[in-house]
């Protein structure tokens, strides 16, 4: 470690889900990292879920590829990655995914005995898109010397966990991702879904949790799964990585087993944090916070095995677009730029009103929305975005990382950002809002009643 | 090192019988029918909510008559699910009854960790309420729109295009059940095929040309015995 540069440390394992044992069905989550050391200053992790639905037969290899192409992405992006790269990055894993399986296709053609499972809506779903047969989701952190970026399509979570071990989600929970449905790589626009954030050295924490849906399904509910990452942060510290990663198997299978059945995929980031470098607490009245939950009391478990027989990760091949990606990282400072100021200030938002049915009565508000005022403590207060109830003309202001939060009636807060990620894509007219997303210009018609925040709004990953 | 984190659990599955208790529910032994039919078919649902350990099933049940009104409020474990026998008066409040499934799958209370949740309406009727504002509110929740949706149509009129309107998958029509036999054989079926579809965890691509609920067979063998007074 020097100076005030990040370094880390990654590890992980995936355990075949219960009811994938009971069935006979093959574990269908991918994992893999650069350097294939796991540590280093630079560090790429992707973790993905190949959806188990019938008609997407093939997506062990489609969830292999996604987590391969998106560690070889944005490993050529290194060291200057940006957050206003992640947007190109997300297209670009999207581009290679989609090439690479369908060449994957026109080699090994689907055949009527692999359909043969299939009933008659399936096999036309797939005769649409055939894309579906590799169906998956992809989660992937990136930890560069001077902050962490971090992107994912489709469910999943990604934990942080601060010093103090308080652990939260930095992207709130999107609701296009419930029950047995997910955003998928296989989709068309899959690009434009990627949500994304950054962290920079201030608010970079400890520890980072990459998992698939089967993880966090298998607790009782949100804070019991955050308190593992409270808990394996303590246990790290007191018995080293080692020790811990030689018991991460066993505890999986247990949660499988004993939780949702699915498969269960973990990255575990360790972060070496400089002093005076690094977020000491979650964010105040972020995404829920862990209490600690007291674990009962249990025997010692044996655990089965040593670590997995690696599956070889699949490793794109080099394209001229990469070789770009790496003249461009070479002119490129080495720098991780948060939304804050310069993304309000450059910001402008267009609000088109539509009350019931009626044709849109005002022009674009061109105004700069205006800029939440600072908090009163140094502590990183969220901010309010709207004052009152909305319905018809008005303003809206974004908060100081660049997002937008609404609520509509009945609803939980969702945020929306300058690129139109965010529940945009997934509420519709009958919620009362209809979100069109643009760079730099954001489209809302809203027909019902929105609600102000009843409580301050989190911000996440605030610089100031 | 014991296993960090908090309790683990398995994945809730709610199971919601939306069941008809109009007036004229009363008639050619219906309602009885009815009771019979899902006290038969509970040891059925059992045997498939064990077969897979991952998944627990919560059964409730709301009847619609005159207004609309919970027979058990809060979802009740399948092991310890009794069925209450059900009394036909009154008019058919359908609407009312979705708004109220509407509430009970907002999150909170529904887990957005839950398995897709299963509604079946039983009906013989049609509507006397605003029966499409029922169902708006109940596809605005997030779970309302992704759960699985089966009817069942006792006798010739039952609101077939109501029901379909319910269904939401043009693919898909209400079973009919045309006598008692008919009935006992289609409630076995809703009390576990879409269970079995829902906890299978079985993870679908979303899209707007890929969101349709997961197929279920419209046809379903009538037994040979049928011995009962057509509806």
């Amino acid at each position: 470690m020097t100076g005030t540069k990040l370094s880390a440390q990654v590890f992980g394992r995936s355990v075949r889900g219960a009811s994938h044992v009971r069935t006979d069905m093959t574990n269908q989550d991918a994992m893999t990292w650069s350097p294939a050391s796991g540590r280093g200053q630079a560090l790429v992790v992707a973790v993905a879920d190949g959806h188990g639905s019938p008609k997407s037969l093939r997506s062990d290899r489609g969830s292999r590829m996604a987590a391969g192409i998106a560690v070889a992405v944005l490993e050529s992006m290194l060291p200057a990655l940006r957050e206003d790269q992640l947007d190109r990055a997300a297209r670009a894993i999207t581009a290679r995914w989609v090439h690479d399986v369908r060449a994957d296709l026109a080699r090994k053609p689907l055949t009527e005995a692999d359909l043969s499972d299939l009933d008659g809506r399936e096999r036309r779903d797939l005769a649409a898109n055939p894309l579906l047969a590799y169906g998956t989701t992809l989660l992937a952190a990136v930890v560069t010397p001077t902050g962490v970026l971090y992107l994912q399509l489709g469910d999943g979570d990604i934990v942080f966990v601060a010093r103090d071990g308080g652990a939260w989600l930095p992207l709130p929970a999107d609701h296009r991702n419930a029950g047995n449905e997910t955003l998928s790589l296989c989709l068309p626009g899959a690009e434009r879904a990627f949500r994304t954030g950054v962290a920079a050295l201030d608010r970079a924490p400890q520890m980072i949790l990459l998992s698939t849906d089967g993880f966090a399904n298998s607790y009782q509910n949100e804070d019991a799964f955050l308190a593992f990452g409270t808990d394996l942060l303590g246990m790290i510290r007191a018995s080293g990585v080692p020790a811990v990663e030689d018991s991460l198997e066993g505890w999986l299978q247990e949660t499988t087993e004993h939780g949702s059945g699915d498969d269960v995929t973990l990255a575990v980031v360790v972060l070496a944090l400089p002093a005076g470098v690094g977020i000491a607490s979650a964010p105040v009245a972020a995404t829920p916070v862990t209490a600690r939950i007291p674990v009962p009391t249990r025997p010692a478990r044996k655990v089965v095995g040593t670590a997995p027989a690696p599956v070889p990760s699949y490793r794109p091949a080099v394209t001229p677009d990469a070789g770009r990606h790496r003249e461009r990282a070479r002119l490129v400072a080495l720098s991780v730029v948060l939304g804050a100021a310069a993304v309000v200030s450059s910001l402008v938002l267009a609000v088109t009103l539509l009350r019931g049915g009626d044709e849109p009565g005002d022009e674009p508000t061109t105004t700069p929305p205006p800029v939440a005022a600072a908090p009163a403590t140094p502590a990183p207060l969220p901010t309010a975005l709207l004052a009152t109830t909305q319905r018809g003309a008005t303003s809206f202001g974004l908060d100081d990382d660049g997002y937008l939060w609404l609520q509509s009636p009945g609803s939980t807060w969702q945020r929306q950002d300058k690129y139109g990620n965010g529940w945009g894509n997934f509420w519709s007219e009958s919620d009362g809002v209809h979100v069109r997303g643009e760079k730099g210009e954001l489209i809302l018609s809203l027909t019902a009643d929105i609600a102000p925040p009843e409580k301050p709004v989190p911000t996440i990953g605030r610089t100031t | 090192m014991d296993r960090p984190g908090g309790p683990l659990s398995s994945r809730p599955l709610h199971f919601f019988w939306i069941t008809d208790c109009s007036g004229s529910m009363a008639s050619g032994g219906k309602i009885q029918s009815l009771n019979s039919a899902i006290r038969e078919a509970l040891p059925h649902m059992r045997r498939v909510a064990h077969e897979n350990p991952n998944a627990q099933v919560l059964v409730r049940v709301l009847t619609f008559a005159t207004n609309a009104r919970w027979l058990t409020a809060a979802p009740v474990p399948i092991e310890q699910f009794t069925w209450t026998d059900l009394q036909a008066g009154g008019v058919t409040d359908l609407g009312r009854a979705l708004t109220m499934v509407a509430d009970a799958l907002k999150v909170p209370p529904m887990s957005a960790r839950a398995l897709q949740p299963v509604l079946a309406v039983v009906s013989d009727g049609r509507p006397t309420d605003r029966f499409e504002e029922g169902l708006a509110e109940l596809l605005r929740q997030p779970w309302g729109a992704r759960s699985i949706r089966i009817a069942i149509a006792i006798g010739g009129d039952a609101d077939h295009h109501v029901l379909n309107r319910f269904i939401g998958d043009p693919q898909r029509q209400p079973l009919t059940a045309n006598n008692s036999a008919e009935l006992v054989e289609l409630i076995r079926w809703v009390s576990t095929a879409p269970v079995k579809l829902a906890s299978s965890a079985a993870v679908a691509a979303t899209a707007a040309d890929l969101s349709g609920p997961p197929y279920i067979p419209t046809a379903v063998p009538a037994t040979d015995d049928i011995a009962a007074t057509a509806w």
